[in-house]
């Protein structure tokens, strides 16, 4: 028992029970020559023995120190910019977060030294991957030293696309030995300058990786995929995980040549037929006819055997056959405009099915943009006809296709909606609500102009779709365009509802000091790269 | 000087202002905004418009808001738009009248006080004020001699069983010691009570800090009185205050140029306390400014960590570490390196020599030169700070922010020693001071 021990043992009994200890500890030698109670010698011992231990406190030897980091190469965003994007960004305006470090991303600006605990604190896979680029020597020096933040680990493995191969023995070490979400990245980055490279490694390594990872490896290689890939998706066509197995039979869909597309079209074409109907005015049909029953080389293929939520067995055997055919091996087949196509085939007992297929295929055909059109189009005449989740699904059909679209034609539309009647503007901004593209600077520049001309006229319903775009829009807003946004706002008289005007004049307010921010925002970047105020 | 958003929340009262502040620091909250090299102004949209002005010499501020916490949400809000959108308050040479008359008339009082503080004081009636102290130090003796015993008689009964006792056992004693005219002891007890159960070595610190006060109430009884060169540094732990005139005969008065070098901020039932530690360039004398505040009012002077002020200051008498600061014409960030100890040793040298002058010191200055932060760890971290030949403990964990900024890099660290571990409070890198955490 050391000193301290028996001193407190004392102390904890109390003296009236426990007898005072002996002790040679140096400092109660000062207590020793006082004649005092027990209570009294405790304490006299306690207070002594803690000055005595504080006063001659000695220091540890070093263990060993942790590197420094190395110098950061790229340049540092200002210290200014910490409270911005702490503040600002990270705790109020969180949608601002992935523009914003995309735009550091634009600039070649890394994130300044005291943020970046709190970006590498980030749960969210969005941010993460947007910080990723931006967090520079110092956040990947960081990382090392907090398991929490291993995420941050792959940062300095996909900064730079153009020198993606320099070190391959280096990058293969990461893929092998790596944290996964290194290893992805780093296949991601040789996939795309040496395919073959990529798939030989993952073929080393696949049969021991978790069926999770085995499903992003296998997604990886949608990236520079081609006909050499094929032996590896066959395999993986037999997988034990289920989501491996469609992922394998997605991208093989995309190989026409492959055995497994030479399948699924013959199959498809043994459902669907074309006939002319119609006794003086001849018009196409499209019949489609699934099997009645499933073959087990439909099964290995990735054909699911139960029937899906909302279909019978046969429906869901149709749509999954002929997703994996392009729409465009139709209209060559048949010698039909999609549009005629699509007409041919709605009033189908299987139409339904047949164009989800369409849709879901055409989204790896996206050159096709007939097809494309042409399917938005039923999926909007469909949401205009139908009703309630009925006509919510085509909507949202109509909108996920939006985006496969050339910019400049969605952009036209969303134009042509905008201004028109209620039901035009409607759609327009459930298109807008539901496509997740990149907006042009121009389009933008127009939808703001345009927003302050109707908030500034009056305030109704329509109003309140406008402003609430008009934040969403905020984050999107290019630099350029960010001084005109920033411009006074006026909010237009209240129709019967004063809550639109309340609710118009809110959004506007929280649209305003967006603009704030990120100009706010841009000024420190300007001046990070100027050399300004910087951190080091 | 420019003052940074971090140093801006340090100047709020509370969270609830630095929250309501940083809401108005944005452009769109303010109008007529404008600053010089003397002040900043503008005015805020409330309920209806605040006229706010700010001294940049020496901090001082005015808003016409009916806010009584200081300084208030406008105050601060105008600091947060200066330090965050400094397009916002553009460089203007000539303020407008409203701001320019307030700073006017305030360097005219400043004037006038320092005029008066030169005109002779009125005698003292000698016989009134040694019977005051008499009665004082009979009530001190007779509450020490009651504290003596309740100490005592927690060592007969045990300390065991204590972490069931609630704060009403402990603040009993200490009401009864500020009704002896003893607070700072009686601040003392009262902080006892959150050591029970707080951890599983809090029998060991709490038999501790008891024993610590028994040698307080033990010294004081038998030397604190009688003259001698502890008495100043006793009477100090006792609570005792001293006067400014007093401050002024018999403390050490030195002047410098000091830097801020770190603060810290606590909160008891009665009163928010503020301990404010700097460095003196050309003395290399390191200390503390200690000021109280009750309720929402603000401290008497406006600290920030990070500055300098070329002025006298003055470390009272029997403490060689707590001083008062003179007023400063302005104030300049600090922008060189400061002077600190070599190595860990050299400064363990330094504070055994502290504590050996006064035993009864919380805490000592660490001013550390070419540091480096280090850890270690990953299901229990470990933090500590390293010279190449000694390391000793952070106190707390996550001290990410000082290691992102240092990079593991040395820096010249300066924090508090307990004896135990050190609470960074700031540091210098590349000439720049930077606050912690």
């Amino acid at each position: 028992m050391t000193h301290q021990d028996s001193l407190l043992s004392a102390a904890l009994i109390g003296s009236s029970t426990a007898p005072l200890p002996a002790s040679d500890h140096p400092a109660d030698e000062v207590v020793a020559v006082i004649d005092r109670s027990p209570e009294e010698i405790v304490l006299l011992r306690a207070g002594a023995r803690r000055l005595y231990e504080r006063a001659g406190h000695e220091g540890a030897a070093t263990g060993e120190p942790i590197p420094p980091c190395d110098p950061e190469s790229r340049v540092i965003g200002t210290t200014q910019l910490t409270p911005l994007l702490r503040d600002e960004v990270l705790t109020g305006q969180r949608e601002l977060a992935v523009p914003t470090f995309a735009r550091m991303h634009e600039l070649r600006v890394v994130l300044p030294p005291e943020v970046l605990p709190t970006v590498l604190s980030l749960s969210r896979k969005r941010e993460r991957e947007a910080a990723l680029p931006i967090l520079g020597t110092r956040g990947r020096w960081l990382a090392h030293l907090n398991a929490d933040w291993e995420w941050g680990l792959a940062a300095g493995t996909v900064f730079d696309a153009a020198d993606a191969t320099s070190d391959l023995q280096a990058m293969e070490a990461e893929f092998t030995q790596g944290v996964a979400a290194t290893r992805l990245a780093v296949l991601k980055r040789v996939r795309r300058a040496e395919p073959a490279t990529a798939r030989e490694w993952l073929n080393e390594v696949f049969k021991s990786e978790s069926a999770k990872d085995r499903d992003a490896f296998v997604k990886c290689l949608g990236v520079g995929l081609s006909m050499d890939d094929e032996p590896f998706l066959e395999v993986c066509l037999k997988d034990r995980a289920g989501a491996v197995r469609v992922s394998a039979g997605g991208l093989l869909s995309r190989l026409p040549d492959s055995a497994y597309s030479v399948r699924m079209r013959e199959r498809a074409e043994a459902m669907l037929t074309l006939e002319s109907k119609g006794l003086i005015k001849k018009k196409p049909v499209l019949r489609c006819d699934p099997p009645e029953s499933l073959d087990k080389d439909w099964k290995y293929d990735g054909v699911p055997e139960k029937a899906t939520a909302g279909r019978g067995k046969r429906a869901t055997w149709a749509h999954a056959v002929l997703r994996a055919v392009p729409p465009h091996h139709w209209s060559a087949k048949f010698e039909r405009a999609p549009a005629e196509l699509i007409e041919a085939v709605r009033d189908d007992n299987f139409a339904d099915a047949i164009l989800d297929a369409w849709t879901d295929a055409i989204t790896f055909a996206t050159d096709n943009v007939e097809w494309v059109v042409a399917l938005a189009s039923i999926w909007m005449e469909f949401a205009e006809k139908k009703r309630g989740e009925a006509a919510q699904k085509a909507l949202a059909k109509a909108s996920a296709l939006v985006p496969l679209l050339p910019a400049e034609d969605i952009e036209t539309t969303l134009r042509e909606k905008l201004i028109g009647s209620r039901a035009a503007q409607v759609q327009g901004f459930q298109i807008l609500n539901d496509a997740k593209c990149a907006w042009s600077d121009k389009f933008l520049s127009w939808f703001v102009s345009q927003a302050r001309s109707v908030l500034g006229r009056k305030c109704d319903e329509m109003s309140v779709s406008w402003a609430e775009a008009l934040v969403r829009m905020a984050p999107h807003l290019s630099p350029a365009g960010l001084a005109t946004a920033s411009e006074p706002w006026t909010v237009g008289e209240p129709d019967k509802q004063a809550w639109h005007h309340n609710t118009v004049s809110r959004h506007v307010q929280a649209f305003q000091h967006t603009m704030s921010v990120r100009v706010a925002i841009e000024e420190e970047l300007q001046k990070s790269i100027r050399g300004v105020g910087g951190a080091s | 000087m420019e003052l940074t958003s971090a140093q801006v929340e340090e100047m709020a009262p509370d969270a609830s202002s630095v929250k309501a502040g940083q809401k108005l620091g944005k452009p769109g909250a303010w109008q007529d905004t404008g600053r010089n090299d003397q002040m900043i102004w503008g005015q805020c949209a409330g309920s209806k418009l605040y006229d706010v002005k700010f001294d940049r010499s020496n901090f001082g501020y005015h808003c016409n808001c009916p806010s009584r916490k200081f300084p208030c949400k406008h105050v601060l809000g105008l600091l947060f738009l200066t330090a965050n959108h400094a397009v916002a308050v553009p460089d203007t040479e000539v303020a407008p009248g409203w701001a320019g008359d307030w700073l006017k008339k305030r360097q005219d009082r400043a004037e006038k006080n320092a005029a008066a503080a030169d005109k002779p004081k009125k005698p003292v009636d000698k016989a009134a004020q040694a019977k005051r102290a008499a009665a004082r130090d009979k009530k001190v003796n007779d509450g020490l001699t009651r504290l003596d015993l309740w100490l005592q008689d927690l060592i007969r009964g045990g300390l065991a069983g204590l972490e069931t006792k609630d704060y009403g056992f402990w603040n009993e004693q200490a009401k009864r010691l500020n009704d002896a005219q003893a607070p700072s002891l009686a601040n003392r007890v009262e902080q006892l009570g959150e050591i029970p159960g707080s951890g599983r070595d809090w029998p060991s610190r709490l038999l501790m800090e008891l024993g610590r006060l028994k040698l307080i109430v033990d010294a004081y009884q038998r030397v604190g009185q009688s003259g001698g060169p502890y008495t100043d540094a006793l009477r100090q732990q006792i609570g005792f205050t001293v006067s400014t005139d007093e401050l002024g005969e018999r403390g050490e008065t030195l002047t410098d140029r000091w830097s801020l070098v770190g603060q810290t901020s606590s909160e008891t039932s009665r009163m928010r306390t503020q301990v404010t530690w700097f460095v003196g360039h050309g003395t290399g004398r390191t200390g503390y400014v200690l000021q109280f505040a009750v309720g929402n009012r603000s401290f008497e002077q406006l600290l920030v960590p990070g500055t300098e002020y070329n002025s006298p200051l003055t470390f009272y008498p029997g403490d060689p570490q707590r001083a008062k600061l003179g007023e400063s014409e302005k104030t300049e960030p600090i922008s060189e390196r400061l002077p600190g100890h070599e190595s860990i040793d050299a400064f363990l040298d330094a504070a055994a020599t502290a504590w050996a002058t006064n035993p009864w010191a919380d805490q000592i200055l660490a001013s550390l030169q070419d540091v480096s932060i280090q850890v270690s760890g990953n299901e229990k971290r470990s933090w500590t700070v390293n010279d190449g030949s000694l390391q000793l403990p952070l106190t707390r964990a996550g001290h990410w922010n000082a290691l992102a900024v240092s990079g593991g890099r040395p820096v010249d660290l300066f924090g508090t020693w307990d004896g135990l571990a050190i609470e960074p409070l700031g540091m210098v890198l590349d000439g720049q001071y930077r606050r912690l955490p």
